[in-house]
């Protein structure tokens, strides 16, 4: 320290000083490990070379010039060529001081344009937002957030993205150096950020120079979207950021390439072809299968082949709702007729073939038959990990092909027809007609079913899905979100007509309430561009988890008709309490304590009302949902969001 | 507790000349068909997956509880199905079972039967308050009218006997009501408001659930 002689006023003093510390520092202190970012397994840490500021600190006498010279860049001007070449075109963030460097460079550096800042008033909201928004459009959107106070918020919807194989791009920033962190920075700031996620994201970085922050970048974004897909996480140094790039300092900026989902084994699917041609009554269950578009079409294109029944378990948009060979609605009537059942990219398998009953003493049977044969084919068998529990129940199969489902369609769909006699086709055309009769049947008993109710006060939520189907069918629709309102056996999927890839975007993977609102607004904005009209049947408790999300889509200017289903409780827990209060006969009628949400009642029209969304209700009067729901969606044609609370039945 | 035992040997062998493709004879006396043996039967067979678990209508199959076929018809339609309902061979599930399973069905006659007549009178204005105090609406929806929690239970509840036992000892995932925490007579309260509730208007009456 003994340059600070050359301190003249205080407040140069106070910036020598800074500057000093700063020098005398890197001699002294090892920055964060990158083992310790790798896992326990590495090796000990060699010691890393020192930042770039720290470097420049020690070497150069104190810079007089405290502004970046014209034509210089900073380092997180170099950040954002590298994510504007990923294709990035929104950044969900809620601000945050150590990547104040980064933020500015986004704004003046990079226009906001591609990638446009997205304001969210909570992390959690920013990544849920990113996880539907891929749903919507097949392109990943990052998320910036602090490494710690953030990224705890966030950690919810990471693991939600996680169970859900979506791929979010979260960048963290944090300030490594100990020796030069402002007062706040040092709670701000972390060793190993990514560790608090990494049970439950695919990987990790926190590159020390540009040059590795570069590849880091690719890398990250190239590992996020090849399946098994999954949230990464890329942690950025505040001086990384912050510090000027030397001007002879040479960056090339890697080039992207997303490698090609891996594809079964040829004789495994030959094998599973013939399994699928030989049997009497074959069911395709999928689940997360339909990755883009194509996946619906290719499941549409083997279920024709094979006159084969579809059950779609629901994550996503894998088979149209009303086609024929659609037998959801009868999944335990098909699961247990069948001789094969193949399973494509399906999170429960064993679920998918066995029952748990949930009574006081557990027990579990099969729904298949003992003798039925079981095909998977699931990147589920490419990547697993230990900690959290996502992977489910093992299920003995007699066959399990470790790929892509949607990339091995093809070659399954080829060996079908190959494999087909005519004497299979007249078979199968007879099972076919048998199918369609028996979905025709059970899509005629569901609709008797939602007329049951149907005036009484509050609304029940089959009346509430029919009314608001009956005002979006002729409109290019997107159901981006209902979450909690039960997804997959809801009214809703159960009465709409499903038939394109973007109408329905799965629910939220782990179960982790509060990510429907945000879901809702980040399928929205991916749907705005293609003037979609966006709908979401939103839960009460869910939006009150991170309700500013209202705020976000009014100020982003998001159209979003977001219907309430407001049933006043968290009424999955009301159920699952009032199991125990019967399993332990000792009062039945206070379940509902500490899951209901009433008394006050929350009036969430004036909630979104606040935060300038136009918005109505409580409506309690089936007959006057019709007409709210058609001036509600006047206001969100008029490109914003609106909000109508229904007050309903139970589910 | 309901354990009706029927016997269906006479008309059984009444039905011989009219039912192709069961032989009817070798319906011996032990086929008197056992409601108690025919409800665990019914689940296990897996008869519940489709048709519910008192054989009421789900959105896989028709109603089949109260069937009005006789027992040899009945066997015969389980043999050889029309639509899509799986066929059973006798080696998978024998004669006896299915009487049994059919003696189970036949003590839950269509609703306004004769199992009905033993419901103790019931206040329906009590049961409104019962229904949802006691949490059958968590399941079966505000009105009885089910939902993916649980199945619709009214209007035409199942037969007053069957719906006290199903509500004590329920074979599926419904949580069991001991009469500790619900008498009979709360039962029958409850039961007199499901039988109570409208019934809708005809579907096609209503534009919102055109297809
Ligand atoms: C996979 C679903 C499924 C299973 C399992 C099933 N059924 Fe059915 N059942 C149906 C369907 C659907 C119908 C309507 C007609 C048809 O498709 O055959 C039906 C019709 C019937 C009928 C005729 C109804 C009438 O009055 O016309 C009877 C009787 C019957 N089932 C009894 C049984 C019994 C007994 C079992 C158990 C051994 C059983 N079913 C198992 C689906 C099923
Ligand atoms: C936690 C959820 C839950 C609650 C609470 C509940 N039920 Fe159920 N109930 C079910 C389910 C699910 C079924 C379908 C069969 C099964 O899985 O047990 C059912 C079936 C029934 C059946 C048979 C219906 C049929 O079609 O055969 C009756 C009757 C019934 N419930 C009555 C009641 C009554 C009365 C109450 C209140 C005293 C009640 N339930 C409370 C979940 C519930």
């Amino acid at each position: 320290m003994a340059k600070s002689t050359r301190a003249k006023k205080p407040l140069e003093r106070r910036q020598f000083l800074r500057q000093g510390a700063l020098a005398g520092a890197a001699a002294l202190v090892a920055p964060p490990s990158v083992a310790a970012a790798q896992g326990p397994a590495a090796s000990p840490a060699p010691l890393p070379p020192a930042p770039a500021m720290t470097m420049a600190a020690e070497t150069v006498p104190p810079a007089e010039a405290q502004v970046l010279g014209d034509n210089q860049r900073a380092g997180s001007d170099f950040m954002v060529d590298v994510f504007k070449s990923l294709g990035f075109e929104y950044v969900c963030e809620n601000p945050g001081s150590s990547f104040r460097g980064l933020h500015e460079s986004f704004i003046n550096y990079g226009g906001d344009r591609d990638p446009e800042l997205v304001t969210c008033l909570h992390e959690e909201a920013a990544v849920a937002m990113a996880h539907a928004y891929y749903k919507a459009e097949g392109k990943p959107i990052a998320v910036l957030s602090h490494g710690t106070v953030g990224l705890q918020h966030a950690a919810m919807a990471i693991y939600n993205a996680w169970c859900d194989k979506v791929p979010v791009y979260v960048i963290l920033g944090n300030y490594n150096d100990a020796a030069i962190r402002r007062g706040a920075e040092w709670y701000h700031g972390v060793q190993d950020a990514a560790l608090m996620v990494r049970d439950y994201t695919k990987w990790d970085d926190a590159p020390w120079s540009l040059t590795h922050f570069a590849e880091s970048a690719v890398r990250a974004y190239q590992i996020a979207v090849t399946p098994p897909m999954a949230p990464v996480v890329l942690v950025l140094d505040g001086m990384l950021q912050e510090g000027p790039i030397p001007k002879s300092q040479h960056l090339p900026i890697p080039k992207l390439s997303v490698p090609a989902p891996p594809q079964g084994d040829s004789a495994a699917v030959t094998e599973a072809a013939r399994m699928l041609v030989a049997a009497e009554n074959p069911v395709l269950v999928a689940d997360r299968l339909a990755r883009t578009p194509n996946g619906m079409k290719l499941l549409v294109e083997l279920a024709e082949a094979l006159q084969a029944a579809v059950v779609d378990q629901g994550s996503r948009m894998n088979f149209p709702s009303r086609h024929p060979l659609n037998q959801t609605l009868r999944e335990g009537a098909v699961i247990a007729e069948a001789d094969v059942v193949v399973g494509l990219e399906v999170s429960d398998f064993w679920g998918t073939v066995n029952a748990l009953r949930d009574q006081l003493h557990r027990s579990t049977r099969r729904l298949a038959k003992p003798d039925a044969k079981l095909v998977t084919i699931t990147t589920g068998d490419l990547y697993i990990r230990a900690n959290y529990q996502d992977f489910r129940r093992l299920q003995d199969v007699d066959l399990a092909i470790a790929a892509d489902a949607e990339a091995t369609l093809p070659a399954l769909v080829d060996a079908v027809k190959r494999l087909t006699t005519a004497d299979r086709r007249r078979v199968f055309e007879e099972r076919g007609a048998k199918l369609a009769e028996a979905s025709r049947a059970a899509a005629e008993r569901t609709r008797v079913a939602a007329s049951y109710a149907w005036t009484s006060t509050p609304v029940s939520v089959a009346r509430l899905c029919a009314e608001l189907w009956a005002q979006i069918k002729n409109e290019d629709w997107s159901l981006v979100s209902s979450y909690y309102s039960f997804d997959v056996g809801g009214w809703a999927r159960r009465l709409w007509n499903f038939d394109k890839p973007y109408q329905w975007l799965g629910h939220g993977g782990g179960g982790g309430i509060g990510y429907g609102a945000p879901a809702a607004v980040g399928g929205a904005l991916a749907n705005r561009k293609h003037g979609r009209l966006s709908v979401a049947i939103q839960t009460d408790g869910d939006l009150m988890y991170v309700p500013g999300v209202l705020w976000t889509a009014a100020h982003h200017k998001i159209p979003l008709l977001s219907v309430m289903h407001n049933n006043r409780a968290y009424h999955m827990e009301v159920m699952h309490v009032q199991r125990m209060c019967n399993a332990r006969n000792r009062g039945i009628d206070r379940g509902m304590i500490g899951s209901e949400i009433t008394n006050p009642n929350i009036d969430y029209a004036k909630l979104a009302q606040s935060m300038g969304v136009y918005a109505e209700g409580p409506i309690t009067n089936p007959n006057d949902l019709a007409p709210a729901l058609r001036r509600a969606i006047a206001v969100v044609k008029r490109g914003e969001p609106a909000l109508v609370d229904v007050v309903t039945q139970v589910r | 507790m309901v354990n009706h035992t029927v016997r269906v040997l006479a008309v059984a062998a009444a039905m011989l000349t009219s039912t192709a493709g069961v032989d009817v004879t070798k319906l011996g006396a032990q086929t008197a068909g056992n409601d108690t043996r025919g409800r665990t039967l019914y689940v296990k067979v897996g008869c519940e997956t489709c048709h519910g678990p008192n054989g009421q209508e789900t959105a896989a199959a028709p109603r089949i509880a109260g069937s009005g076929r006789e027992l040899a018809a009945f066997i015969a339609y389980v043999r050889k199905p029309l639509g899509s309902m799986p066929p059973q061979s006798a080696q998978a599930v024998s004669d006896q079972v299915l009487a049994d399973i059919y003696a189970f069905l036949r003590a839950a006659p269509a609703a306004g039967g004769e199992a009905t007549k033993n419901a103790p009178a019931g206040r329906a204005d009590a049961g409104a308050t019962l229904y949802r105090k006691v949490g059958c609406y968590q399941c079966h929806v505000n009105e009885g009218q089910g939902g993916a929690n649980g199945p619709r239970i009214g209007p035409d509840p199942i037969p007053f006997a069957r719906f006290v036992q199903y509500v004590r000892s329920p074979t599926g995932q419904m949580p069991p009501y001991t009469d500790k925490v619900l008498s009979n007579q709360e039962l029958a309260d409850i039961y007199a408001w499901l039988q109570a509730r409208p019934r809708p208007p005809a579907v096609n009456t209503l534009p919102p659930l055109a297809p």
